[in-house]
């Protein structure tokens, strides 16, 4: 279980002095979930992301992983960012087993390992190929392969399919969600793609920027099951509603100043807000105000 | 005025008889290797510290830029003033050449590594010196190696600079009996197998490894289709 409590972080920036890209933001996903943070370039998705990655220290508040406070990055929160980040002087099955080795992983084990993750996303063929005669969907591929050969309850995506072209991306998305379902981890994805996010997500966390805030949360999984397409209708409707519940909420963020027990999670901006559309989107989901 | 190929041949062939050639080529090669393999191990130790000290570089950054747009030649009064006319004092000036563009090419690359592997290897559990000798000098790798091979042709040059003027022994030393015996064809002959020393080692040593090295790190230029 991951929690964010009341999390502030601020960047000092040299043209606009010190911008807050967080501030008491507060979230829980719980064990097994597959959350969706979508947003506008710039709203803080990626400064949570790498809060709980441990990459980053918030300024106020605390993340909390399993009851824990967060102190640094670890094994047990596997990342994957936008570029592989694959390490060009390691054959692919070298760069699989580069975490198992940091952990001092016994020879057999980790090749067994390896052979297993490698399987599972399809690039059984590769282990001796150099990371220069890839695809960016085949580094993506490996670079996932590295991540959960680690093993991790928890898997952290900042993006990773944005690079990629449609085709590879389709199918990336859907062999996650395979992957999600068979090994039950809990995943973190952002996004700046609305589809993508109701196409993958168990749970959609929409926000808002300057600061990030929560404008909706919505349960994917109760009203689509999976698995779910890109083009399928009810996926793209839906993420036409919520983006349209988003760009009503975004221009109230002067009304929907400071609440008083700072769990803006619970309460859809909607309510606060009171634009029309955004008023429409809560309706359609059900959402009780 | 210039003897033929024929004349820098047979004179070639004299001193390779004698043992001169030999002897020469043994001196000088031993003085560049001892000193290029000081140079080296420092020059990359030195880079990678002032990569990642941001204090060190503030005090001696400066000085190290300075130092390194002085012909190397320029050690050679100070080395034979502190080591006397001594092998020690060669060497002096053959570190000294090379030291600084290695070091200055180590930091450029360990500078330039990729804050993501750095930030993908820390999520796997890497620490400090794993960190460094697991990611951040592979990742360094390639910039490392255009320095020593910058490095190389400056130890090189240093060494013929410093044996031609007060060194005894070695190559340059050859060229300078050339001189005064009024030898033209000795020059030449020194010259040629410094040129063909030179080229040779460069080929050898650096011609496959950079390439290699590049091909794999993903910076090799893409055949045209």
């Amino acid at each position: 279980m991951i929690e964010v409590c009341r999390v502030g972080k601020r960047f000092q920036s040299t043209t606009r002095g010190v911008t807050a890209a967080l501030r008491e933001m507060s979230l829980t996903v719980g064990d097994g979930e597959f959350v969706c943070l979508v947003g506008p370039s710039g709203c803080g998705k990626t400064t949570l992301l790498n809060l709980v990655a441990g990459l980053e220290r918030p300024d106020d508040g605390e993340v909390r992983v399993h009851g824990r406070p967060v102190r640094g990055p670890g094994p047990d929160r596997g990342v994957m960012f936008q570029d592989a980040a694959l390490f060009p002087w390691l054959s692919v099955a070298e760069n699989v087993a580069f975490g198992m080795k940091e952990l001092r992983v016994a020879k057999r084990e980790r090749e067994a390992r390896t052979k297993k993750y490698l399987d599972l996303v399809k690039m059984s063929g590769f282990a001796r190929v150099w990371v220069h005669e890839l695809s960016g969907g085949m580094k993506q591929r490996v670079a996932l392969a590295r991540a959960l050969a680690l093993e991790p309850d928890i898997l952290l995506m900042d993006e990773p399919f944005g690079a990629l072209d449609p085709k590879s991306r389709a199918a990336l998305q859907s062999e996650i969600v395979e992957i999600w379902a068979r090994t039950k981890k809990t995943i973190v994805f952002v996004t700046h793609d609305m589809a993508e996010a109701v196409r993958l997500g168990s749970r959609v966390i929409v926000l808002r920027a300057r600061p990030a805030r929560v404008a909706m949360d919505v349960d994917v999984a109760a009203r689509l099951p999976q698995p779910r397409h890109v083009d399928q209708a009810e996926v793209v409707e839906l993420a036409a509603q919520l983006k349209g519940g988003l760009d009503e909420t975004g221009e109230h963020e002067a009304v929907d100043g400071e609440s008083e027990d700072g769990h803006d999670d619970e309460r859809p901006a909607a309510a606060a807000a009171g634009g029309g559309g955004a008023r429409r989107a809560a309706d359609w989901l059900g959402l009780h105000l | 005025m210039l003897p033929g190929p024929g004349g820098v041949l047979r004179m070639l062939v004299h001193t390779l008889r004698d043992g001169e050639l030999v002897r020469a080529v043994a001196t000088s090669l031993y003085r560049l290797f001892v000193g290029y393999a000081i140079s080296a191990g420092a020059g990359i130790t030195l880079g990678v510290m002032l990569a990642r000290m941001a204090w060190l570089r503030a005090a001696v950054g400066p000085m190290v830029v300075g130092l390194q747009a002085l012909p190397s030649i320029c050690w050679l009064p100070l080395a034979l003033l502190w080591f006397g006319l001594s092998e020690k004092a060669i060497l002096f000036v053959v570190v000294m050449g090379s030291l600084l563009s290695i070091t200055i090419a180590t930091e450029g690359a360990v500078r330039s590594v990729p804050t993501l592997y750095i930030r993908a290897a820390r999520t796997m559990g890497s620490r400090r010196l794993r960190l460094y000798t697991r990611v951040i000098l592979p990742a360094a790798l390639p910039g490392i190696v255009t320095g020593l091979k910058l490095g190389w042709t400056f130890a090189w040059r240093s060494l013929m600079a410093g044996e031609l003027l007060y060194v005894a022994g070695g190559l340059g030393q050859l060229l300078t009996l050339g001189r005064e015996l009024g030898d033209m064809a000795r020059v030449m002959s020194v010259m040629v197998v410094i040129v063909v020393l030179g080229l040779g080692f460069e080929r050898l040593l650096f011609g496959s490894v950079e390439k290699r090295v590049r091909e794999r790190w993903g910076y090799a230029q893409a055949e045209a289709a």
